[in-house]
């Protein structure tokens, strides 16, 4: 007697159907995004902006960077699928369909518009939109596979937090929240090409011209001095706008000169890359946390 | 001492646009993957960007 072929391709449960969905946000990123969303907010109301405006403003923070970070994955599929960092991600490992992630992914996109536009302003909402608009079509598609600028001007992207948090309290963007936006936008290349001096070979392999990988790990980290130099510049003008106060200036000062310092010895240290990639969010986490405490604490 | 700051923070974001400029001019021909016109655009679009703010800073 043969007993029935029962084929189990790949068994799923609900929890681990929701467990891919999640994964694919990508939480962790959206976290420091909204450490820059936050502070702004509280600079722009000049004290703390309401408990309902600041969940409002997350909520919809998170929607868009996660709608972002999902359609990425679905575009990047065939990068992911070689990396070592990203081959365990849900789509290299069909644990879900491309056509789904995409769709997924534009859900959370127009849900975090509609949210941050029905409970903000259409200026929050449009600028949280730009941001994954930026994200998707200038960075994913445009340049992360044909220039080594990629992460240069794909860094815009994830700088547009900063503007979304401000316009959501005043209905504007003034100058302090472009400096802020200035601020993360110069941090992103140090931070994220550390993480190419790690994953260099991953990166070669995928075909990804990171500035590491294309000009070797010794030059792209002269860049990344260069752009840290800039970045302790534009902290500095943050205090000069007067949007903040002493105790803002004295963290940003002391972080700024040891991220100037780290960046400076990862030059001869290289093994120390990833180290020096999760100082470098703590770094930006001391800086924005900075300009809370500095509004909350002195007016 | 917010005047301090502004030339401070004004000649070290200087500085710094200006070693990024140098970088990217001076290692051009060996790091570019697309073509010379969208090389510099791509190149001088931030640090014109930044130039403007910095200079907006000053205004206000």
């Amino acid at each position: 007697m043969t007993s029935p072929s029962v084929r189990i391709t790949n068994p799923r449960t609900d929890v681990s159907v929701v467990k891919t969905y999640v994964e694919l946000m990508k939480l962790r990123i959206v976290e420091l995004l909204l450490i820059t969303t936050l502070p702004a907010m509280v600079a722009a109301a000049r004290g703390w902006p309401g408990w309902w405006l600041a969940f409002a403003t997350l909520v919809g923070g998170t929607l868009s960077s996660a709608g972002a970070n999902a359609i990425n994955q679905a575009i990047d599929i065939d990068i992911d699928r070689v990396m070592s960092r990203t081959r365990r991600r849900p789509l290299p490992t069909d644990r879900v369909s491309r056509r789904a992630v995409v769709v997924f992914g534009s859900a959370l996109g127009g849900a975090g518009f509609a949210w941050l536009w029905a409970t903000t302003n259409l200026l929050a909402a449009t600028l949280s939109l730009t941001g994954l608009l930026l994200y998707v079509f200038v960075y994913s598609l445009l340049l992360k596979r044909t220039t080594t600028q990629n992460i240069v001007i794909g860094g815009a992207a994830g700088a547009m937090p900063a503007l979304v948090g401000w316009a959501a309290v005043t209905n504007s963007v003034a100058l302090p929240a472009w400096v802020m936006f200035a601020i993360v936008f110069f941090w992103t290349p140090p931070h994220f090409w550390a993480l190419a001096v790690r994953y260099r070979k991953d990166y070669e392999r995928a075909g990804v011209p990171m500035l590491p990988v294309v000009v070797g790990e010794r030059r792209a980290m002269d860049h990344m001095v260069a752009y840290t130099v800039t970045l302790i510049g534009m902290t500095l003008l943050l205090y000069a706008t007067g949007a903040v106060g002493w105790l803002y200036l004295v963290a940003a000062a002391t972080a700024g000169i040891a991220f100037l310092a780290g960046t400076w010895s990862l030059r001869d240290h290289p093994e120390a890359a990833m180290r020096y990639f999760t100082y470098s969010n703590v770094y930006l986490s001391v800086v924005f946390i900075a300009i809370a405490v500095d509004v909350l604490v002195l007016g | 001492m917010r005047g301090t700051v502004l030339v401070v923070g004004t000649v070290l974001t200087g500085l710094g646009l200006a070693m990024i400029l140098w970088r990217e001019l001076s290692g051009a021909r060996e790091r570019r993957r697309v073509g010379a016109v969208r090389d510099v655009v791509e190149v001088l679009l931030p640090l014109v960007a930044a130039v403007v703010l910095v200079v907006w800073v000053w205004v206000s």
